[in-house]
């Protein structure tokens, strides 16, 4: 997707990012705008931007970020609402690795929709698991000494069972 | 680019830097897939996603591991975490004194059996109300604690042995008793507790104490009796059973401070046809009403139960309306609709929650429970759907709902 000119209009406006592995993208305005913080710096710099840099989102993960930005550009009528939420629970069904890196380049751009339904899908991947399961989910390491994890079990025991 | 703009695009650079040195921090490399990735998620987004989960869900991040169990505790102790704000649960199994003790977690549909926090759980004892996540707890000794099951952190009242003693509270059918407080006893201990309680002796009579008091309060009474009780802007407001009138107490004061009279519309034959009752030809079906108040944006809503006996006591329908005390007859005005809340009734504890809040809940609806299944009328299309379950059958109606409060 480097170097691709996204939209069906050739008239809409296209401002240019890079991400971290130096891949430039051009992104329709209205797209990257959904990013409150590429807004904001669009907004103070005006029309003389040339590339803006996101020295923390590699290419891949923007490319992840800017597909979710293209398909919510634009207001969702009433009739696509059902088509739009079956599109945005198929995009956050990534591996853990992928959602990790979506979610906080999501954070870091300021994107709250997609922030909701990120953080709403950990949440899911959350509920009815042990904190075992959490762990191997989301593998992460048990860094706690076996009296540390006892006391924290004691406290609401019934939880755990 | 012109020195100016120049100059303006680098300190938004420089600004930018700023935040991804501070986010460089936290993660390294994007693309690294150490196991240390989740384990360090920044605050911000790891308060989004903890305000997803429920209190048990929490209690299971907690512990994952040593910096989610910071981000737990954190986000539960800050304003954020609001209890009132989350679906209620469920006390089951108060009804027979030997029996285990169950919280019924309505967005899981799980129940878990915690009658082993209780520092005294060997001995007796009766739920007696529910109030900002607290269980008034009455022993067969005449003890009595405010008991939070969430964090097994107890409060210790005066004797409740002065007012009511336990026997006649066994031997009694319909037990009751609600609790109320002016604030929330987590939050300081400068609370007070109106406690609505009966007895074979005397029905749903009204009392005082103070956090630390000695013994009990009894309030001298204009009326008989008392169909239930709510803390509303440091008052206590009490309704009569018959909903027509109201008394309203400065919290620990001997008599009310104010009676109000009520203009009240009876539940109509017609809403009773719409609920699908029909009286049985030669055969005459009892009908009974148990109100219950509710606080609810910022209102006080009168939420009237209808019920038939047949073998037990069976929920026929709702009729809401809230009280009105702005035009110049005192009135209960009708309420149609509640767009955007869940209601949570029952005899020892009373709930409203916004289904924006918690979207899991059905918005317009009443959540109760029946001898044998948990209940939500649909205000809307007026019907009851029932959740028959093996874990309801005969759980009476001792049960509470209690606000999934952590501290």
């Amino acid at each position: 997707m480097a170097s691709s000119t996204s939209g069906s209009s050739s008239s809409s406006k296209v401002v240019k990012i890079r991400s971290s592995d130096n891949e430039n993208f051009e992104v329709e305005e209205a797209a990257a705008a959904r990013s409150e913080t590429i807004k904001k710096l669009l907004e103070d710099v005006g029309d003389d931007a040339d590339v803006i840099p996101l020295p923390n989102v590699d290419a891949k993960t923007l490319v992840k970020v800017m597909e979710w930005c293209k398909k919510h550009m634009d207001d969702v009528d009433e009739l696509n609402k059902e088509e739009m939420k079956t599109w945005d629970a198929e995009f956050v069904d990534m591996d853990q690795s992928c959602l990790y890196n979506v979610l906080l380049a999501a954070n870091f751009l300021n994107i709250k929709e997609l922030l909701d339904q990120l953080t709403q899908k950990v949440a899911d991947m959350i509920k009815g698991k042990s904190p075992e399961e959490i762990r191997a989910t989301f593998n992460i390491k048990n860094d706690f000494t076996p009296e540390e994890e006892a006391e924290i079990r004691k406290q609401n025991a019934w939880a755990f069972e | 680019m012109d020195s100016l703009q120049f100059s303006v695009w680098n300190s938004l650079l420089e600004q930018c830097r700023l935040k991804f040195s501070r986010l460089e921090n936290i993660f390294p490399k994007l693309n690294n897939n150490s196991n240390k990735e989740w384990s360090e998620l920044q605050t911000d987004v790891s308060e989004l996603i903890l305000k997803k989960l429920a209190l048990v869900e929490i209690f299971r991040f907690r512990a994952v591991c040593s910096s989610w169990k910071i981000a737990a505790e954190s986000y539960i102790s800050s304003q954020s975490y609001n209890p009132s704000r989350k679906t209620p649960w469920l006390m089951l199994g108060m009804d027979k004194h030997n029996d285990p003790f169950y919280l019924f977690n309505l967005t899981e549909s799980k129940c878990y059996r915690v009658r082993s926090i209780f520092k005294f759980y060997y001995r007796r004892f009766w739920c007696l109300g529910s109030s900002d996540g607290w269980l008034l707890l009455f022993q067969e000794t005449g003890e009595t604690h405010l008991v939070n099951p969430f964090s097994g952190a107890e409060i210790q009242l005066p004797w409740m042995s002065t007012l009511v003693k336990y026997e006649n509270m066994m031997s009694h059918d319909d037990v009751g008793g609600k609790a109320v407080f002016s604030s929330d006893p987590c939050r300081s201990n400068n609370f007070s507790v109106a406690f609505m309680y009966s007895d074979h002796k005397w029905p749903h009579r009204l009392a005082f104490c103070d956090c630390g008091d000695e013994s009990w309060r009894l309030t001298s009474m204009k009326h008989q009796c008392y169909a239930d009780v709510i803390c509303y802007k440091d008052n206590v407001y009490a309704i009569s059973p018959t909903r027509a009138v109201v008394d309203i107490w400065d919290i620990l004061s001997q008599f009310p401070k104010k009676v109000v009279d009520y203009v009240t519309p009876r539940v109509s034959r017609s809403l009773l046809d719409q609920w699908g009752w029909l009286p049985l030809r030669n055969h005459v079906q009892i009908i009974c009403q148990m109100t219950t108040l509710v606080k609810s944006m910022g209102e006080i809503l009168v939420v009237d139960r209808i019920m038939v006996a047949n073998n037990f006591w069976s929920t026929i329908g709702f009729s809401v309306s809230k009280l009105d005390c702005g035009g110049e007859r005192n009135r209960t005005l009708p309420v149609q609709t509640l767009p955007d809340l869940a209601l949570f009734v029952g005899p020892l504890s009373a709930a409203s929650v916004s289904t924006q809040d918690c979207p899991e809940l059905e918005p317009n609806s009443i959540y109760f429970v029946d001898h044998d299944c948990l209940g939500v009328y649909d205000l809307k299309q007026r019907k009851i759907n029932r959740n028959r379950h093996a874990m309801w059958k005969n759980i009476g109606y001792s049960t509470a709902w209690v606000i999934p409060n952590p501290w």
